[in-house]
């Protein structure tokens, strides 16, 4: 699906990272060191961000809309529509955007959605907040988008301990005459298990069987609550619908690949990034790797790149963001590339960096 | 074939093309790794419309064994 949605705009954007680091040097001597070489160069990976044991996705989450009130100096009372997009809310049940909508201290006419999308997450939830606001539902939405995947990974499973981080983010999307907002959007339901957390819902409820290790193939050691990823399929998948994707909004929208003035991409890993690019043929300077000190962050990776390099301040001129491209790819498998205009965004770098 | 070598050029990041070469082991390169493995099967089925198996990749050893296989 591709449309277009009038009167909106992304007003704001924040991000949260843990204290916690997780240096890869560190894992040589479980790993090997010549693994964990190998591997950082194909990842790009130098280094993560962990969230603390009792730290989840809203507490990363609330800490960038904290952030965001203060700066933007937005009265709560004004914000009516909430959407938590993750793959780690905080309880099976109540839905995690609403005990946000309560620590936040917004109005109980919220409208508050939980959004299940890991990687692909951020396109979704921008498509979904613009929705709302273009429909005239909504005036001003919070996208909290946030993820601690690094809970999801086992511990001695080195493909994923190597590749994920944790982040939090906030972005604030509102009503903006004359200003419009493009998305993309696909899924693929037949490879739902390219990606995948197998037990602990109810198709597969947790057990002492599905707490139990076993070792893959590769030499990784996981359980069936552990998440997974066939790393073959997931390559071939970014780079054919990743393409596809961004080719499709350029169309769409007529501009040339080198009229736009920045690409925020999903940070998978370097390789993969590296690799997409040529294939678009894009200048890699304006589609920067972020990857060294974060890792992939799930969902936040495209507000991560904004944050942590063209935050107010940076090298960037973000007054010049008059065509920006958004792309990411992920669990589902699901897909999509947002294209808007951010010259008039107030971009705030990383807590904690 | 220099177009060839140019497409799997883009599979490297830190490779000089001079080092690309019919006869040249692309295994031995120092980049090389699994990831470009997947990336140079990609790269053949876009661009010839050959989708080879990894069983098959794994047969290859030239930049020449690869154009074969491209334009079988």
């Amino acid at each position: 699906m591709i449309c277009t949605l009038d009167n909106v705009a992304i007003k704001a954007i924040a991000t949260y990272v843990p204290k916690g680091i997780l240096e890869m040097d560190s894992l040589n001597k479980l790993f090997g060191e010549d693994k964990v070489k190998a591997i950082k160069n194909a990842t790009g990976v130098d280094r993560v961000h962990v969230a603390a044991d009792n730290e989840t996705a809203s507490d990363e989450c609330f800490e960038a809309a904290q952030l965001l009130f203060e700066k933007e100096g937005i009265d709560r009372s004004l914000i009516d529509g909430l959407i938590f997009v993750s793959q780690t809310f905080d309880h099976i049940a109540p839905a995690t955007s609403i005990i946000l909508q309560g620590r936040l201290g917004l109005s109980q006419d919220t409208v508050c959605f939980d959004t299940s999308f890991g990687c692909s997450g951020y396109i979704n939830g921008v498509f979904q907040a613009a929705t709302l606001i273009s429909s005239g539902a909504c005036k001003n939405v919070l996208l909290l988008a946030g993820d601690t995947t690094t809970k999801m990974v086992n511990k001695r499973d080195r493909t994923h301990r190597m590749v994920f981080g944790d982040c939090g983010s906030a972005t604030l999307i509102t009503r903006c005459e004359g200003k419009q907002i493009s998305a993309h959007i696909c899924s693929n339901g037949y490879e739902y298990d390219t990606v995948i957390v197998p037990a602990g819902g109810y198709r597969m409820p947790s057990s002492e069987e599905t707490r139990k290790e076993f070792e893959d193939e590769s030499g990784n050691i996981r359980t069936l609550e552990n998440l997974n990823m066939d790393g073959d399929k997931v390559f071939n998948f970014i780079v054919h619908c990743g393409q596809d994707s961004i080719r499709t909004m350029l169309d769409y929208k007529q501009w040339d690949k080198d009229e736009v003035d920045f690409y925020a991409l999903h940070q998978a890993t370097k390789f993969t990034l590296s690799y997409l690019r040529k294939r678009l043929k894009i200048d890699p300077a304006k589609a920067p790797v972020n990857i060294m000190n974060y890792g992939n962050t799930g969902p936040t990776t495209v507000p991560l790149v904004l944050s942590d390099l063209c935050y107010k301040g940076s090298s960037y001129d973000t007054s010049t963001f008059h065509k920006v491209i958004m792309s990411a790819y992920g669990v589902g498998l699901s897909w999509g590339t947002i294209a808007c205009d951010l010259s008039e965004t107030n971009i705030y770098k990383p807590i904690n960096i | 074939m220099e177009e060839f070598i140019k497409n799997f050029y883009d599979v490297f990041d830190e490779t000089d093309i001079e080092q690309l070469k019919p006869e040249t082991h692309f295994r031995n390169l120092e980049e090389w790794s699994s990831l470009h493995a997947l990336a140079t099967m990609n790269m053949i089925e876009q661009f010839y419309g050959k989708k080879i198996s990894a069983e098959e990749m794994r047969t290859m050893m030239t930049i020449q064994d690869l154009y074969n296989i491209a334009h079988s």
